[in-house]
């Protein structure tokens, strides 16, 4: 279960470029792409595995005009997608228990 | 078509298919001068006389079993040292680019018909082993990309979509008006002196008669059909994203370093799209879609 303590890292199984402040990712193995607009960049920068959500959510606040509680529910949103799609992978909280 | 033979004496070109492939050149071998003969009608127009930087010398497998043929051979193959096998035996292999010299070996379900385009999935990892072999950075802005590339005027539009999105019929229009075919499926994107060039392949789709030309890439379309004819900028993100699609595989035969790959891919993409106008393009199967393209004001970068 996804929650604030949870980690957010990129795959491995990736490659990704910022064109033009927008992210392209493709998956390694050649099949799927995705794109992710200029917020969706920097909560996917921010996903490195170093900080847990709560930190990505402050540091969404102190970017954006935007409340803690928008943004945790934004951001729990997006990176829930992410990981069904199999590009993020999350470590700690309810999750998986790593 | 009968194969030439003088007095029992077989000629090289009997039994040898020198392709151009861009700047690369290489041999296609094979024991039977008439299916030789047959890979050269086939590719006419590709032939030279060229030392090849590598030769290969195809072995064709004749197979009792029904083999249903993937769409893709590309992520399929395996390496182990210098032996490559593409989707579990469809073609095997050796490669030895210190003597120029390789041997494959091809289950002829391959070799029949339209099947041929995805044995040349086989040449397209040849084309960038020898184009990393000459030179690894000329590799990075140098793709084989799926698309119909036209010359008008000198000037070269490229016309990039996937299967049945219009490539073969913006093709067909644009021989009758008089236009140069280059290719109508698969073309080469490169960057020389600063500026990308499109130039032909082998490669081809429906249409025959394409040229072995390169010209100045002069704008990109990314195609579908329509119910009319419709031109309009997207953004680089949407480009990079729909056209890295579009750009085959640049894998090298004995290469499993796929990540690396496929970021200089993207990479080739987002200078492409710095340097050169795109748009999408839906259009009618009619020669209209040149008007449409005629009152864009195009402007060139870079």
């Amino acid at each position: 279960m996804l929650s604030l303590d949870s980690y957010p890292q990129r795959s491995d199984e990736l490659v990704w470029r910022v064109i033009d402040g927008e992210v392209v990712i493709l998956t390694t193995d050649g099949h799927e792409i995705h794109t992710l607009n200029k917020v969706g960049r920097v909560i996917w920068e921010l996903s490195d595995g170093t900080r847990n959500i709560k930190e990505i959510v402050s540091l969404i606040c102190e970017r954006f005009d935007v409340s803690f509680e928008v943004a945790k529910a934004d951001v729990l949103d997006f990176v829930k997608q992410l990981e069904d799609k199999k590009i993020l992978r999350i470590r700690g909280g309810d999750g998986d228990g790593n | 078509m009968k194969a030439k033979m003088n007095r029992g004496i077989i000629n090289i070109e009997d039994t040898e298919c020198r392709l151009q492939i861009g700047d690369v050149c290489c041999a296609l071998r094979f024991k039977d001068p008439e299916y030789c003969a047959s890979v050269r009608e086939y590719y006419k127009g590709f032939l030279t006389k060229n030392e090849p930087a590598l030769t290969i010398d195809v072995n064709i497998v004749l197979h009792q079993e029904e083999i249903n043929l993937p769409n893709s051979i590309l992520m399929s193959k395996t390496v182990e040292g210098n032996n490559f096998d593409f989707h579990s035996g469809l073609i095997t292999g050796t490669l030895n680019l210190d003597k120029k010299q390789c041997t494959i070996n091809v289950k002829n379900a391959l070799l029949a018909e339209r099947s041929v385009r995805i044995f040349e999935q086989f040449l397209f990892q040849v084309y960038y082993t020898l184009l990393k072999q000459k030179n690894p950075d000329r590799g990075k802005n140098n793709f084989l990309v799926h698309g119909c590339a036209i010359s008008r005027e000198g000037r070269g539009y490229l016309f990039s979509g996937p299967a049945e999105s219009g490539k073969s019929t913006i093709a067909k229009i644009s021989s009758d008006l008089h236009y140069t075919i280059l290719n109508d499926e698969l073309v080469i994107v490169n960057k020389a002196n600063g500026h990308y060039m499109v130039g032909s392949t082998p490669f081809r789709g429906d249409f025959v008669e394409n040229s072995n030309e390169r010209v100045p890439l002069y704008a990109i379309f990314l195609i579908g059909h329509g119910k009319e004819n419709i031109i309009k900028k997207i953004s680089e993100r949407e480009f990079a994203a729909r056209f890295v699609r579009e750009v085959v595989y640049s894998g090298t035969l004995l290469s499993m370093d796929r990540k690396k790959a496929l970021l200089e891919m993207l990479e080739f993409c987002t200078d492409v799209a710095s340097e050169v106008p795109f748009y999408e393009l839906r259009f009618l199967p009619d020669s209209r879609f040149w008007d449409s393209i005629d009152s864009l004001k195009i402007e060139g970068r870079g």
